[in-house]
């Protein structure tokens, strides 16, 4: 089975454009034709009243909302990923003002929970006689229950169910885009499980989340100048998230040369020539050189080069982040290699990837972990009045105490005494109730966000952040998340009935902010996953029993409590400034470990023994960041881990309320493997 | 009232001589630190996280414990007990009417019983604050913690009657029965344990009803029969105690 591309239509079948329309409700005013007989009108006048007619006409009607949809990439999505939902609403009636509403649904049976549905809102000014195309990014966890679209304003109401069964794809897809309709005719062979899609560039998402379930992105002879800036954002962001690009040459060298398209090529490209291309080397190729294709000339900039003719760079490989960006020089569309027979394999090998993902360590967020941190006396104190509490009861039953001994001693009048004890309980009593429900520091909630970055290529980091909303109140919490934020997975939804359910709000930008309705002691836990630039190298280089580090801090953050550890040792490094660079030596072995910089000696690498003197951090660490059952193993294999505490981290996920307070921890680590006695 | 002697005796042995001082230091001393640290402990409801949002239940049960336990002892006359008058005296010897005494006791113990939760109020309110229980239920507590302590108590004035002169057998049947409504009540069917019925309030919780033979009560109705049933027994036991006294 081989998957051709087709050229990008904007018409979908009528299956996939489910709309609806919404009766008119005509509230015409009555005009008495015989009201103006008689009158001798100018031209002028009569078009006036003709206008004035259509504007009344037009504003005494409802409002007419037309839904259209627009699922995934031309009706495809990867099932179990964030996809792009175009929403078109047509209005023919009088201006609306409303909210477009889509419902998806998640937890279920995969993920080990009961259905909930989660809101998608966006407000919505619909003019009269207008159409609005509204982007979203939709991640159902299953599709047995329809998405339903909404479109709700005080006076009119539209909605429509889109059975998602229809459109979903098991495996990623791969998205094409080319200039106008000068798509050459790709296939990728029946070896390829993904789904072809060819797309303009306006039908590119803004929200880097929507291109998650899109495995590779290709470019071939399209200009990228008419890419909004959220999109090229988005692109952007999806790289470096761990998204591929395949930018193919074409004839139309000029258009590579310009700046939208130069920020992601490998390459400077500053011609075009024909060569002789042979394909291989592939492990059964014998096949014969192909003359006369056309290769764009031009000089490696960032990256790799995998093949090389006739000094043109042919395959140029570039990382962006967990991203990959690979630029093929040869312009397959046009002959002779759009009618090369290989084709198909030889693009299968242009778009394999290379390995498997270096999947980051996780880190473990559930309820134990965030039993431990809300039982931790020291963090019991950032929501609760503790230390007012005590003194609270301290002074009362000192004041008590005074009172019996007054009264005892009758040093005063009885009734006295008992009149100013019962005031003072009174008083007690009120003064402690408004301070403590009401006045002091006490917040409503506590936004906890711990993060951990993993280094990766290029100065980019891999962020995991795990959070924990909690409430001492009921009521809503706008949780708003920065820009860049790939997967948000709640971890744990308590058993018991919500009354409302949380609803995320969609900007036209991609910026999202959610909104949590909690309980009084009500909390939830998410996972949120970034993938953004903190250029901090840490290099490390074994040299027989030592341990050359290297250490750049680029980053506009200083480390505080670094860490370095590896089998039997640790080395506390202290704090590392922004802009600190050196270099230096750890030994490996027992004893030489043991004399410097007051390495310890111990079977394996244990974090355990790790102390920090903050409490909340040290819980994070030895039950979150390390977690002693998840990470023996590798740590045993043989690993140096480099870590530090992020001093002032950026704040990814906010409530902007001064009666929610936030805590951030952030934790930059590098792991590196160590060559093994075997292995040196 | 005010002239009533067994009322002013009561309040001259326990305020003009202080001997009921250590009853209120006792329900204070034992109340602070449990309320303290009950915010580090872990809760017992697996739907709350920590022992801050359990606070006024921690407290209001641990009241509750300590209200009922020392009206008890207050009732049977356990604190200074040599400085009261025996009832027969009073009957017999200074010719008062049982009504007079009844009214006397009752008085007492029921003053004490409101000086007990007025004292406790500033913790209880604080508690309130802190774990952020509405204000109607707090008020609904502490009726409920007057009412038990009123309720059950009133068995302590009947022993004290009734065994006037056996003080160790009093002091067992006031602990046995302490020990029986508070604990081995729930047992037989849980709505009517005060403890669990006072949890259940706090926590918005539906009790199962009582069901015998077919027929059903809502378990706050079973709750409540069951209490007025213990109170106006003990009520009937006290003022039957009393008559026989001065039969005797």
């Amino acid at each position: 089975m081989s998957f051709s591309v087709q050229a990008p239509h904007r018409d979908l079948s009528e299956s996939s454009r489910p709309s609806l329309h919404c009766r008119v409700r005509f509230r015409s005013p009555k005009f008495a034709s015989d009201t103006f007989s008689g009158w001798n009108y100018s031209r002028e006048s009569a078009v006036s009243v003709l206008f004035l007619f259509l504007f009344l006409f037009s504003s005494f009607c409802s409002a007419e909302i037309l839904i259209e949809p627009r699922i995934g990439f031309h009706g495809v999505f990867q099932l179990g990923r964030p996809f792009p939902l175009e929403v078109d609403l047509s209005n023919s009636g009088r201006p609306a003002e409303g909210t477009l509403e889509v419902v998806v649904w998640k937890g279920g049976a995969t993920k080990g929970g009961v259905p909930y549905p989660l809101y998608y809102r966006r407000d919505i000014f619909l003019p009269a006689q207008s159409r609005k195309s509204v982007h979203l990014t939709v991640d159902p966890d299953f599709i047995s229950r329809p998405l339903k679209i909404t479109f709700s304003s005080p006076a009119d109401r539209a909605s429509l169910e889109v059975d998602l069964r229809r459109y979903f794809s098991p495996a990623p897809v791969t998205l094409m885009v080319s200039e106008g309709n000068t798509i050459p005719p790709l296939s990728f062979g029946s070896a390829s499980a993904n789904r072809l899609v060819a797309l303009t560039l306006t039908e590119l998402p803004p929200d880097p989340r929507a291109l998650l379930g899109v495995s590779h992105l290709i470019l071939y002879d399209q200009s990228l100048r008419d890419l909004s800036r959220s999109q090229l954002l988005a692109l952007d962001s999806w790289l470096t998230a761990g998204g591929r690009m395949v930018i193919l040459g074409s004839l139309n060298y000029p258009l590579y040369q310009e700046p939208a398209i130069s920020r992601f090529l490998p390459v400077r490209v500053t011609g075009i020539k024909r060569i002789s291309f042979h394909p291989g080397p592939g492990p059964n190729d014998s096949s014969a050189p192909i003359d006369n294709v056309w290769a764009q000339a031009s000089t490696v900039v960032t990256g790799k080069v995998l093949a090389e003719t006739q000094g043109i760079p042919v395959l140029v490989e570039a990382s962006r982040g967990k991203g990959r960006i690979t630029y093929l020089s040869l312009d397959i569309g046009r002959p002779p290699l759009s009618q090369w027979d290989g084709l198909p394999k030889f693009l299968q090998r242009v778009l394999a990837s290379p390995g498997g993902d270096d999947l980051a360590l996780r880190t473990r967020w559930d309820e134990t972990v965030f039993a431990q941190l809300i039982q931790s006396p020291s963090f019991i104190s950032t929501y609760v009045p503790t230390g007012a509490l005590f003194l609270a009861i301290v002074g009362y039953l000192l004041g008590i105490g005074v009172f019996s001994w007054l009264w005892q001693r009758r040093r005063f009048a009885r009734r006295t005494v008992m009149v100013t004890g019962l005031c003072f309980v009174t008083l007690s009593g009120l003064g402690g109730y408004l301070l403590f429900s009401r006045g002091g520091n006490i917040p409503d909630g506590v936004l906890l966000s711990s993060t951990v970055m993993e280094s990766s290529a290029d100065g980019y980091v891999e962020a995991q952040s795990n959070l924990a909303m909690f409430s001492t109140q009921i009521r809503q919490y706008d949780l708003a998340i920065e820009r860049g934020w790939m997967d948000l997975i709640p971890v744990s939804v308590p058993a018991k009935e919500r009354a409302e359910p949380a609803v995320v709000f969609q900007d036209g930008s991609g910026s999202s902010r959610f909104q949590l309705p909690l309980r009084e002691w009500d909390y939830r836990l998410f996972r949120v996953r970034f993938v953004d630039r903190f250029p901090l190298r840490a290099e490390f280089e074994q040299q027989g029993g030592k341990l050359l580090m290297r250490l750049n801090n680029q980053s506009a953050k200083d480390l505080a409590d670094c860490w370095l550890v590896a089998p039997g040792q640790r080395y506390a490094l202290g704090d590392i400034p922004r802009g600190a660079s050196w270099t230096r030596e750890f030994a490996l072995t027992v004893e030489e470990g043991q004399q410097q910089g007051g390495g310890r000696r111990s079977d394996a690498v244990d974090f355990r023994e790790i102390p920090f003197k903050d409490k909340t951090r040290e819980i994070l660490f030895h039950a979150s960041f390390f977690p002693r059952d998840d990470g023996s193993v590798r740590w045993s294999a043989g690993t140096a881990v480099f870590f530090g505490w992020v001093k002032d981290p950026d704040r990814r996920v906010s409530v902007r309320d001064n009666r929610i307070r936030n805590y951030d921890y952030t934790l930059f680590r590098a792991i590196v493997p160590l060559a093994g006695p075997e292995d040196e | 009232m005010k002239d009533n002697p067994v009322l002013r005796e009561s309040l001259e042995v326990f305020f003009g001589e202080g001997h009921g001082f250590a009853v209120y230091f006792y329900l204070l001393i034992i109340l602070a630190p449990v309320e303290f640290f009950s915010l580090y402990l872990p809760s017992l409801d697996a739907q709350m996280w920590s022992g801050s949002a359990s606070l006024f239940k921690v407290s209001a049960v641990t009241t509750l414990l300590l209200m009922v336990y020392f009206a008890l002892r207050v009732a049977n006359q356990e604190f200074a007990p040599w400085r009261f008058k025996a009832t027969k005296r009073w009957l017999r010897e200074d010719g008062l009417a049982i009504a007079t005494v009844g009214q006397g006791q009752l008085a007492f113990l029921s003053l004490h019983v409101a000086l007990s939760m007025l004292l406790c109020l500033p913790f209880l309110i604080w508690a309130a604050a802190i774990a952020r229980t509405p204000l109607p239920r707090v008020a609904g507590t502490l009726l409920l913690l007057m009412f038990y302590a009123f309720s059950y108590s009133i068995w302590g004035l009947a022993t004290l009657v009734l065994w006037e002169r056996r003080a160790e057998s009093r002091q067992v049947f006031i602990r046995c029965w302490f020990f029986f409504v508070v604990v081995i009540s729930a047992l037989f069917y849980l709505p009517v344990n005060p403890v669990a019925f006072l949890l259940a309030y706090l926590g918005r919780q539906e009790l199962a009803p009582l069901s015998i033979a077919g027929w059903k009560a809502p378990a706050a109705v079973a709750h409540f029969a069951f209490h007025l049933l213990v109170a106006f027994t003990g009520l009937m036991a006290y003022r039957w105690a009393l008559r026989r006294d001065l039969a005797v």
